[in-house]
């Protein structure tokens, strides 16, 4: 993988990042090598383990790398940054705080850069009682609440760490429509992770995929499915050598295979591109293939904000 | 249900120079009710003693000056020792505790997420905290002071180490001591970023910085140009420190001194203690910059 030149439109660069949750622990992010254009909605997407929250960490500037470096538009990733929000998956709140309390602290600390109609709208503040406290709330409200302060932050990054898990099924419904209209009003960089691809590949179109720490996928979604085929073809799988084949199993009498083609496909195979699904469950079924990282778009440098 | 009118500060901004100071006032709410109420009962306390001293003229014409000072001066004695340095205590306790659960709770992902800087929102938050308390405890002080005026007015405190540590120990100084509390548990808290830990780290860290400034004032006031000739100070107690009741206990350079040097006495100790209490907030400020990687 090429190590990314630093560029001002840049959202996130990130060279041989490696993160750990203690000192002498092991390395939860190992060598991550990546570039995000501003103006891209990025689906971060690993299994359980696979560094996506540490990665999210590091780029708010909650956690310090073991080594490398990431860099926010251009500048080391830092606490208090005020282009950046970061919503974590434990969702941190004042416990004792009310609801309202809650979004007049973050419009305290966020003043001049904090869009309350937003806030209030994320976190649809007439449905609480003005002596709900937050321990009080449930686990759905409570995402609520801290999407609506990482929301009415007016930020270029949005650092999204499973936006919508404890939400139902409508309230996804409605915060995704929010922060999809939120994105359009403002071209700002979005880095959202889940478990949910279908939900994800909907709403994205730049894709990052790690897997054990490592960059496994990186690059626009059109352009990465665009770079891989599902291939059915008689006999085995002999017939594949020069492609990089990513994954294959036998099918009938022939063999299916996802594969990063090397050259024009024989027509006598079956080739279709597939889908994000496909393409994420094989890089994420075998690790041993080889990794992929797309240089960045430079149609998105001319969306950035 | 009664919903939410909500009270941010686009609403409001005129006047509003501290914004960040009312939600820190918020988070420290509760803790200073509970220290509220128990000052109230430690003030009401001294304010039923300062009307007992016309009474005990009496009582120490019909026992004897040496047994009044058993009975009377002692305890008010003991009383000092802890306004003087219990609150200190307090204060640590509390700092730890508040920092170390910012820490252990991640709500510094939340706070320090926000447009604000660690040194900024913590900066806020430690001074706050160091001026509630300071402002709850000032009470406690006037008060002892005033029944000491009172006693010694009414000649009830003859000379001897009880009389001069009742006289020296309690004014501005126990103040500086509740600033050092603070700073000895910012630090504790940002080093340790645990609950119980940082609040328990935070209060010995007092504890050991309040009797060596104790011990060693005794040495940096010795020949303070403000004060009056000081003889020999005796040594005694371990290391040359005293203790009563595991409290710092001060009586090897007071005995020295006259009630004339209560001033620069207690002015120039309150600079040391001071002095040492920035030092520390130094520190926690140094180790939050390796915490975040920047301030």
């Amino acid at each position: 993988m090429t190590s990314p030149s630093s560029s001002p439109e840049a959202a996130l660069t990130a060279r041989g990042l490696t993160g750990r949750h203690r000192r002498r622990g092991p390395d939860v992010l190992a060598d991550a090598t990546f570039q995000l254009p501003a103006g891209v909605i990025c689906a971060l997407v690993g299994p359980n383990g696979s560094g996506k929250s540490t990665l999210l960490e590091l780029a708010a500037g909650v956690q310090r790398p073991s080594a490398g470096t990431v860099e926010v538009f251009g500048q080391p990733a830092r606490t208090g940054h005020p282009r950046v929000a970061y919503l974590p998956q434990d969702r941190p709140l004042f416990r004792r705080f009310t609801v309202a309390e809650t979004l007049c602290f973050a419009a305290r600390a966020n003043r001049g850069n904090w869009d309350a109609g937003m806030a209030q709208q994320v976190a649809d503040i007439s449905r609480f009682d003005r002596r709900d406290q937050v321990r009080d709330l449930s686990g759905g409200e409570r995402t609520r609440v801290a999407l609506a302060v990482a929301l009415g932050k007016r930020a270029d990054l949005l650092l999204l760490d499973e936006p919508m898990a404890d939400l139902d099924v409508l309230a996804r419904q409605e915060l995704m429509g929010l922060l999809m209209a939120h994105v359009a009003d403002t071209g700002c960089t979005v880095v959202m992770s889940s478990h949910i691809i279908a939900e994800l590949a909907d709403a994205c179109d730049h894709l990052l995929v790690l897997h054990e720490g490592r960059v496994r996928l990186c690059g626009e979604i059109e352009e990465l499915t665009d770079a891989h085929a599902v291939v059915t073809l008689p006999g085995g799988t002999g017939q594949l050598a020069g492609h990089v084949v990513v994954e294959s199993r036998p099918a009938g009498r022939g063999t299916t295979a996802l594969i990063r083609p090397a050259a024009v496909l024989p027509a006598a195979w079956q080739a279709e591109r597939p889908s994000l699904e496909e393409l994420v469950l094989a890089h994420l079924g075998t690790p041993t293939a080889p990794a992929l990282a797309l240089p960045a778009d430079p149609r998105h440098q001319d969306t950035a904000a | 249900m009664s919903t939410i009118a909500l009270d941010t500060p686009e609403a409001r901004t005129t006047g509003e120079h501290w914004p960040l100071a009312r939600t820190v006032a918020r988070i420290y709410r509760r803790p200073a009710l509970v220290l509220l109420l128990a000052i109230t009962g430690i003030s009401a306390l001294l304010v039923y003693r300062y009307h007992g001293w016309a009474g005990d003229v009496a009582l120490r014409e019909r026992v004897g000056a040496y047994s009044f000072g058993f009975l009377r001066i002692n305890s008010f004695s003991t009383y000092g020792g802890r306004i003087a340095f219990l609150p200190a205590l307090f204060a640590a306790l509390l700092a730890g505790r508040a920092t170390g659960e910012e820490w252990q709770a991640r709500l510094t992902v939340l706070t320090l997420g926000q447009s604000i800087s660690p040194r900024r929102w913590f900066g806020v938050r430690w001074s706050m905290l160091a001026a509630l308390l300071t402002v709850l405890v000032l009470p406690l002080v006037v008060l002892y002071r005033l029944n000491v005026a009172r006693a010694d007015h009414l000649g009830l405190l003859s000379p001897g180490d009880q009389a001069q540590t009742i006289i020296l120990t309690v004014g501005p100084v126990t103040l500086a001591y509740v600033v050092l509390g603070v700073a000895a548990g910012a630090l504790a808290g940002t080093v340790l970023r645990n609950t119980w830990s940082g609040a328990l780290a935070g209060a010995a860290l007092t504890w050991v910085l309040t009797a060596l400034l104790v011990r060693s004032r005794a040495a940096l006031l010795l020949d303070f140009p403000a004060l009056s000739k000081v003889h020999g100070t005796a040594p005694g107690g371990f290391l040359g420190m005293q203790f009563y009741g595991l409290l710092p206990c001060d009586s090897l350079l007071q005995n020295s001194l006259s009630r004339a040097d209560y001033w620069p006495y207690q002015l120039a100790q309150s600079a040391v203690t001071l002095a040492v209490a920035a030092l520390l907030a130094l520190l926690a400020f140094r180790v939050l910059r390796r915490h975040t990687g920047n301030l």
